[in-house]
């Protein structure tokens, strides 16, 4: 059932309830009213006759025509003449019940009307009904010479109780009159009340087909206009949600898209160069050829291989996160990437103030050097790269600037995709399969940096990292185990154990080493054979 | 001499292309990128392209509209083998498609037959004393013309227009049956024996032990 319609037939019936209680009280009411006034006229009726028929025994007994109760009859007969035509009428009968008077069309004597009569001046009454017609019936007793006698008088009250009926017809013709148009403009308020929930329903309808855009139109600032402002808000995160889920969707397929290219490319060049060496006897030159473009299409899988496997590691690995001072970070980062820098003659400045990071060095260093690298391939020779930090408040920002081609604005956001290449041949002239970045962006993640990129097509790039500021005196305060390790440290400078300090120093330094010869390996694979 | 323009980004692949169709009797010419391949055939004609699809500026799609007007068929060679894009290509207007990584065998095979649809490949094939015309699918000596059945006719024209270079036998088998090879089958060793007999070739269809086989 409709909601319209509960509201209309709650309201009726509420409606109807109230109509004919009240309306049945107050009919009720004035009907006893009047039949009240009904019985008091009766009864003063019944006194009146008592008076006039005492009168009339008074005036028998001064006549001495008084015969006792006999007498009763004649007195009654000479009254009876003034109530002729009215509605009343009455009888008269002595304690025996021996009817001396009997009035017009008085047939029936109600005797229990005078069970409980005994003294003069006593009265009682009934209401009743006899063939259709209502009568009020009043009884008193007589003392005449010492010897009782009932004066029984009726008087006809239909018209009390016609009235009564009358009233209650009329009552519920007017009533159900006004309750059918009362029943209409329910209804069209119900309706006008239940329109923006229909609105609602529809926009609903239309939502859930499919077209997240639609919204309600809020007209109101009562509940329901509530319910469409929160549907509204309701509506818009779907819609922001699938618009994500869409954009998954399309970044997934992209990725795979992507992945089957980048991993057919080398492939082809591997099986085909291979199917030449195994089916022909080619002249040296071009079988060294053959091997060499399949060994370098072997190392660009290798390359990429890892870094898939890093960037599928990271999500799952949890990383510990220590204070890293950045300028030193930088000093490494510069040191790592100086000969691929050196190899295009680009300079490298350090712009960095005594800040202090969380993070997880290597990892921080992988990601940097990727920046650089990535900066590297959009400049030109001789150009320039800035690493620059400093810090606002409680944010540290980290640096790489880049004076290169730029980035064009819509691009921007999906650099950080895996396999996205702004300009794909360039990027596989320079070697890079288009993770570097993606990887970056992991990483920087997992240490709590958020990547923001600026760039200007022309005039180069600058991607930022906001990390959170590191105190130092939050190291004072909550690690003692810092402190010991400092101290460690001085001690380790004095006699024996400084020999061993060094061969920690010189082992640590060799394993940067070989991390530096790996992620090298890893980015220039193909120029370095 | 038919002369096919090879368009692809990766230099490797690029190289092999162009490695292979010289050796196999075609003139060649290379473009690395879309805007590289439009300028060329804005320039010269060409009689057969292999495009590849994700071209740097103008890709393998884009450059099919400048082939179309001009004639020129067209084999895909990209590494999306998704069913859509293999449609798109061909419903586009390209003769075939082919899916990296390819074997270099079908590729020249593909090759063949689209410039034979387009009566561009020569007619006739000569190996030493043989000749064989692809319209009527004869082959004939000064002496005699054999006949051939299909299988043995396309086996020997494999092999002919691979001189000298070791034919696998899953190779083979995948090419002139075009079904996966069965590693206990005696049809092909079949195949090969009746065809060395019917055009004398014992001692120039050479068996290379637990390979294949090749025509010196």
């Amino acid at each position: 059932m409709k909601f319209r319609w509960k509201i209309l037939i709650s309201n009726l019936f509420l409606l109807a309830i109230a109509f004919s209680v009240s309306g049945f009280l107050l009919i009720q009411h004035s009907f006893e009213r009047n039949r009240n006034r009904e019985i008091d006229v009766a009864l003063e009726e019944n006194q009146f006759i008592q008076i006039a028929l005492e009168n009339e025994l008074v005036y028998q007994i001064r006549r001495n025509e008084f015969d006792g109760l006999a007498s009763l009859t004649e007195a009654a007969e000479a009254i009876a003449g003034n109530f002729s035509g009215s509605r009343s009428s009455f009888a008269v009968t002595d304690a025996a019940r021996n009817i001396y008077y009997n009035g017009a069309d008085y047939s029936e004597v109600r005797w229990e009307l005078v069970e409980s009569l005994s003294e003069r001046g006593q009265k009682n009454y009934i209401v009743y009904r006899k063939d259709q017609t209502w009568y009020v019936e009043t009884a008193c007793s007589l003392n005449i010479n010492n010897e009782f006698a009932f004066l029984f008088s009726r008087r006809d009250i239909s018209t009390v109780f016609d009235d009564r009926e009358q009233m209650l017809g009329f009552y519920a013709l007017t009533a159900s009159l006004v309750l059918i148009i009362c029943s209409l403009i329910n209804y069209l308020l119900a309706l006008w009340l239940t329109m923006p929930i229909m609105h609602l329903n529809r926009t609903a309808s239309v939502i859930a087909s499919g077209s997240y855009f639609v919204r309600c139109v809020v007209r109101s600032d009562d509940e329901v206009g509530e319910l469409g402002k929160t549907f509204n808000r309701m509506a818009e995160a779907v819609e922001n949600h699938v618009n994500e889920l869409i954009e998954e969707g399309r970044r997934k397929e992209d990725f795979v898209g992507n992945f089957t290219h980048e991993i057919k490319t080398p492939l082809t060049s591997i099986i085909g160069y291979a199917d030449m060496i195994r089916s022909r006897n080619l002249p040296d030159e071009t079988r060294i050829l053959a091997a060499n473009y399949i060994f370098n299409e072997g190392m660009r899988l290798e390359t990429m291989s890892m870094k898939l496997f890093d960037l599928l590691l990271l999500n799952r690995e949890e990383i510990e996160l220590v204070p890293i001072r950045v300028p030193n970070l930088f000093e490494q980062i510069m040191e790592s990437t100086e000969p691929m820098l050196s190899a295009k003659s680009i300079t490298m400045e350090i712009d960095a103030k005594d800040v202090y990071i969380l993070g997880e060095p290597d990892l921080l260093k992988t990601a940097f050097i990727n920046m650089v690298d990535n900066s590297r391939k959009a400049s030109q020779e001789g150009s320039k790269i800035i690493l620059a930090a400093h810090q606002e408040e409680e944010t540290v920002y980290l640096e790489v600037r880049d004076f290169g081609f730029g980035i064009p604005e819509e691009e921007i956001q999906k650099i950080t995709e895996a396999f996205y290449m702004v300009d794909k041949s360039r990027s596989r002239e320079s070697g890079g399969a288009g993770l570097g970045l993606a990887l970056t962006d992991r990483i920087l993640k997992k240490n709590g940096g958020t990547l923001s990129i600026e760039s200007k097509l022309g005039e180069g790039t600058t991607m930022r990292v906001a990390f959170q500021a590191y105190h130092l005196e939050d190291r004072n305060d909550e690690a003692g185990e810092m402190d010991d390790i400092a101290e460690l440290g001085e001690i380790e400078e004095l006699g024996e154990i400084e020999e061993l300090g060094e061969i920690e120093e010189m082992n640590e330094a060799k394993e940067i080493e070989e991390t530096d010869d790996y992620i090298m390996e890893d980015i220039f694979g193909e120029e370095k054979l | 001499m038919a002369h096919i323009l090879v368009v692809e980004d990766e230099r490797p692949i690029r190289e092999l292309l162009r490695l292979n169709l010289l050796d196999a009797g075609y003139e060649c010419t290379c473009a690395a990128d879309g805007k590289e391949a439009a300028a060329l055939l804005e320039e010269h004609t060409y009689d057969l392209a292999l495009l590849d699809i994700m071209l740097p500026y103008v890709n393998g799609y884009e450059l099919l509209e400048y082939t179309k007007p001009l004639g020129i068929p067209v084999i895909f060679l990209t590494a999306k083998a998704a069913v859509d894009d293999r449609v798109r290509g061909l419903t586009g207007g390209a003769e075939d498609y082919i899916v990296k990584p390819f074997a270099i065998a079908e590729l020249l095979a593909r090759v063949e037959v689209v410039l034979r649809r387009y009566n561009k490949a020569e007619g006739v094939l000569k190996y030493q004393e043989w000749t064989i015309d692809m319209e009527s699918r004869t082959v004939t000596s000064d002496k005699e013309t054999v006949h051939l059945t299909p299988k043995e006719y396309e086996l020997f024209v494999l092999f002919v227009r691979n001189q000298g270079v070791a034919l696998f036998r899953n190779r083979i088998f995948q090419m002139i049956w075009e079904t996966d090879y069965v590693e206990d089958t005696r049809t092909l060793d079949l195949h090969i024996q009746r065809l060395r007999k019917k055009l004398h070739l014992e001692d120039r269809l050479k068996t290379i032990y637990r390979i294949g086989y090749r025509l010196e």
